[in-house]
């Protein structure tokens, strides 16, 4: 692992540019006749979406935060979800790289953790007031030296939320490049089609869980800081 | 570069992607999908409301009918048993009228009859009075007033009737 302030890599910026317009034109499929009465095939998948997140967020966070809350995660859910799925696809590469997922890039998922972070210090902010957000950082559990448990808590948090989605997606396409690259024979062949194939449907489910709990957890630290009474 | 890279250009980037999104989501997709959920939520309310109230109306007819009904019976009820009175009375004044009419008839032949009878027997009477004063004044050839002696007949002819 290296860090660059300067570099830039084109194929996980690329493939994300791939996701986001798949999501739109999902999106705008969803909506281009948009019925009022019963809706029916792209509508309806979009609006089971909608109304899950409104769920599941209105479960969590407080009302004021609720809306602009759940469009945010549904947004990243189904970005998470294209962009995990985009490893899966038979899609040729960018150059020498043929990592499809944006996602297995770690300069994604960093990117977005640190997103959530600074966003998680906002709400902190908005619903408790500098005071109390000072207090929740410096003074909590323990007065002064709470700082450095709370310090320790809040860098881990975005940290294993970039790995944990970074480490599934990369490990899940590796491994699926595994089983496509084995040696010629009658062995190979089976193998990759009886193991390829498991490690695609369990990969698919990896993908839609990781998003979803990247998702869900960015909801949840949110909700929490939006909660007067934590 | 490898995947582990972490690089400063590719995390804004993926923020940028995130919020972009978000944004031409919440333009193009989210409104018109959230305003069709809530017309068709205040669609389902509005029918829902209707049918109470057409189910409101639907009872009060219908209880407004069942009033209607029981009060018709009612005063089917009522008309019948007055009318059976009327009937009644009706028939009980035309018996009365018939008694009465046959008590007079009755009364009226037997008057009439007594009458008659009167009438019948007082000509006899004078007839018989008149033939006796014939057979007498003729027996006894004797120059009496007629008129005296038909009265002295008669008055016996009286005493003779009551004595019978």
């Amino acid at each position: 692992m290296n860090f660059s302030l300067t570099g830039f890599d084109w194929p996980p910026f690329i493939w994300g540019l791939l996701a986001m317009a798949v999501v739109f034109g999902f999106g705008l499929l969803a909506v281009r006749r948009v019925s009022t009465a019963v809706p029916s095939g792209s509508q309806n998948i979009m609006e089971t979406a909608l109304e899950t997140f409104q769920d599941l967020v209105g479960q969590m966070a407080p009302p004021a935060l609720a809306p602009n809350l759940t469009l945010m995660g549904l947004t990243l859910f189904l970005l998470l979800v294209v962009s995990n799925i985009l490893g899966l696809l038979p899609l040729p590469g960018i150059g020498a790289r043929w990592i499809h997922s944006p996602t297995a890039f770690l300069s994604m998922p960093a990117g977005l953790a640190l997103w959530i972070f600074l966003l998680i210090q906002w709400a902190g902010i908005k619903y408790k007031g500098i005071g109390g957000f000072l207090v929740g950082w410096f003074w909590k559990p323990i007065p002064v030296f709470g700082f450095i448990v709370n310090a320790l808590e809040q860098l881990v948090m975005p940290v294993s939320l970039a790995f944990r989605l970074f480490g599934n997606i990369l490990a899940g396409e590796l491994v699926l490049r595994m089983t496509t690259n084995l040696p010629h024979g009658i062995g190979g062949w089976l193998v990759t089609l009886l193991v390829g194939t498991g490690w695609l449907a369990f990969s698919l489910i990896i993908s839609l869980i990781q998003a979803l709990i990247f998702t869900i957890l960015m909801v949840a630290y949110m909700s929490i800081q939006a909660n007067k009474d934590h | 570069m490898s995947t582990t890279s972490l690089t400063a250009g590719n995390m804004i980037a993926a923020i940028v992607q995130w919020l972009i999104l978000l944004v031409l989501l919440r333009v193009y997709v989210y409104k018109p999908l959230l305003a069709a959920m809530q017309r068709r939520k205040d669609n389902i309310a509005k029918q829902i409301q209707d049918a109470d109230i057409l189910r409101e109306q639907a009872q009060k007819l219908h209880d407004e009918q069942q009033a209607l009904v029981r009060s018709a019976r009612d005063d089917a009820k009522t008309i019948i048993a007055a009318a059976r009175r009327e009937g009644e009375e009706q028939a009980k004044k035309i018996v009365e009228t018939a008694q009465r009419e046959a008590n007079y008839r009755q009364k009226a032949a037997l008057e009439e009859i007594q009458h008659e009878r009167d009438l019948a027997l007082s000509e006899i009477r004078g007839q018989v009075a008149d033939l006796v004063l014939m057979a007498t004044s003729k027996l006894l050839e004797r120059d009496i007033r007629e008129q005296d002696q038909h009265h002295l007949v008669e008055e016996f002819l009286a005493e003779a009737g009551s004595l019978q």
